[in-house]
């Protein structure tokens, strides 16, 4: 198993306005490995993912300090091409959300935007995508159907398609699983394992059973801190922390 | 006590029922009758008049003797300012709601919105007249024609008439297209204009279309604005600076002086039957695109 760390927090602080959500986070994230951050509502876990990919760029209120480096480039700089960065870093809802296109569509939507492909190089991408996260083979005649159409579970599946399309190196994920059923979640997971052969992840989620079974790496935080961090299996049988214990006994319990 | 209570909802319950059906009856009534009334007073133009003349005669000439009642140049001049304003309103309109919705910061948001409203508001004949001194002039000016009367004129002046029906209900539409389908996008490295173009646009087609359709409708349906403002000539246009008369500025223009159970009143009504028609097919088509959308 590889150790480089490809992503960096270094001391990162964001505000909604007056308001601190993130306060002097430090976290290193290593290659090909799933990362789970975990803890109470409001604590900044969405915030945090969202400042991976510069998604909390949409909202106006927001200022920043520190720097986050992927890939030992500092993504807050002036000079990031924001493009091709969020090509690198992709990110998976909470919400399954497919575009109101069909199967095909949504899937070759990031390649159409970021390649020049041949039809059929396209098409191959697009068949290696859907494999990937075993609907080919459920959707392969069905590929012009509205994405709309099909089930939660394979809506969550074609998003994280829809990312791989563009070979991304880090994939976020924001409780992806919370909108689904507890079989369709154990498949998701599943997958999930699968993925960290090829990508980094790190999934945010109120699940303690899941991040206690998909990831390697476990961040607690408590109201816009890091309280702890540290491997997974560490976390859930000896914290160091107290407080640590306490969210994830009584999470359990 | 309790039971005449009970008496009294029951009669309530009995009438309202009763008003509310005779009143959907009578609305039913009137668009019968209006419709009878239409085909009775236009088919009996073709007692005298041949209908094969009428659909396709080239000059409509009331009052010469005989009379010609040949629909095409009016046919071709609603066509042309019809035409002609839905090509300048429905790229400009969507554009502006475009900006309205997705670009602009939101202070100026809320100003442009309330300036449709506003453009919304004015009653077509005011439009019409400001046209009549302002815009006439000057495409007299920039054409170098003769009168400034033209069809292209009153594309214009309808395109601004379409314009906050278009704007507002596409609006409506984009606003109305889920975060998550932006943030998807975004987090994908879509730029603004590849989001819009490539989410937002196909996520809202139906809303889209439908306010491309009532823009055409409003286009359509106009007539005093129009008359005032095309030049009202009767001739079969061969470009768009020329003057035309539309086929409802003809029924406005000329009920009014044709004796009624005339042959040149009947005609009129033709027209309306032709007017009627085409309306109705539009409305069609437009309800079909929307449906097959859903
Ligand atoms: N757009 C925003 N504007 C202002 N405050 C916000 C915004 N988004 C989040 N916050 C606040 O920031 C804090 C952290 O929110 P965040 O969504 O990151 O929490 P979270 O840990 O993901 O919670 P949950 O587990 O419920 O998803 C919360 O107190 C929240 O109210
Ligand atoms: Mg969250």
């Amino acid at each position: 198993m590889s150790e480089r760390t490809i992503i960096r927090i270094n001391h990162f602080n964001l505000f909604y306005d007056q308001f601190h959500a993130l306060k002097d986070i430090c976290l290193e994230i290593p290659e090909k490995q799933v990362t789970a951050m975990i803890g109470p509502s409001g604590c900044g876990k969405s915030t945090l993912l969202r400042s991976i990919n510069r998604m909390n760029d949409l909202i106006d209120t927001v200022r920043i300090t520190g720097q986050i480096l992927v890939d030992d480039q500092p993504i807050y700089d002036k000079g990031l091409n924001l493009v091709s960065f969020r090509k690198k870093v992709g990110m998976v809802f909470q919400r399954p959300n497919p575009f109101p296109l069909s199967v095909y569509e949504n899937v070759a939507f990031g390649p159409r935007l970021h390649m020049k492909l041949t039809k059929k190089e396209l098409h191959g991408r697009v068949q290696q995508s859907l494999e990937d996260v075993d609907l080919w083979s459920d959707l392969k005649d069905s590929l012009d159907i509205s994405a709309l159409d099909l089930s939660g579970e394979q809506q969550q599946r074609l998003c994280i398609a829809r990312l791989l399309a563009v070979s991304p190196e880090v994939l976020l994920m924001d409780e992806p699983c919370s909108a689904l059923d507890p079989n369709a979640t154990q498949r998701v997971e599943e997958l999930i394992r699968d993925l960290k052969n090829d990508y980094t992840i790190v999934i945010v989620t109120h699940n303690m059973a899941q991040a206690a079974r998909v990831s390697d790496q476990t961040a607690y935080f408590y109201l816009g801190e890091v309280v702890e961090i540290g491997p997974t299996e560490k976390i859930f049988t000896t914290p160091s922390k107290k407080e640590t214990e306490d969210y994830i006994t009584g999470r359990f319990g | 006590m309790n039971f005449l209570k009970h008496r009294w909802n029951d009669i309530v319950e009995y009438v309202m029922e009763k008003v509310i059906f005779l009143a959907g009856i009578i609305s039913i009534a009137f668009v019968v009758l209006i419709f009878i009334f239409l085909l009775k007073e236009g088919l009996s133009l073709f007692k005298t008049y041949s209908p094969f003349s009428f659909l396709f005669g080239l000059s409509w000439y009331p009052i010469s003797h005989p009379p010609k009642f040949g629909v095409v140049p009016l046919f071709l001049g609603s066509i042309v300012v019809t035409l002609g304003a839905i090509l300048i309103a429905v790229p400009l309109g969507v554009g502006a709601a475009i900006y309205i919705a997705e670009v602009a910061p939101r202070w100026l948001r809320e100003i442009l919105k309330g300036l449709v409203e506003f453009l919304a508001a004015i009653p077509s004949i005011v439009l019409g007249f400001i046209g009549l001194v302002t815009l006439v002039p000057i495409v007299k000016e920039v054409f170098g024609l003769p009168t400034g009367l033209t069809a292209l004129s009153g594309a214009i002046m309808l395109a601004f008439m379409a314009m906050p029906t278009i704007v507002s209900i596409m609006e409506d539409a984009l606003t109305a297209v889920p975060e998550s389908y932006r943030a998807g996008a975004v987090a994908l490295g879509a730029t603004k204009w590849q989001m819009i173009w490539r989410v937002l646009l196909p996520a809202a087609s139906s809303g889209i279309l439908a306010a491309i359709m009532l823009g055409i409708g409003r286009v359509i349906g106009e007539t005093m604005a129009v008359m005032m403002i095309t030049g009202n000539a009767a001739r079969i246009p061969t470009s768009i600076t020329q003057p035309v008369r539309t086929m409802t500025a003809t029924i406005a223009a000329e009920m009014g002086e044709a004796v009624q159970g005339s042959e040149h009143y009947f005609a009129l009504f033709g027209i309306g039957i032709l007017l009627f028609c085409i309306t109705f097919l539009i409305n069609f088509t437009a309800s079909f695109f929307i449906k097959r959308k859903r």
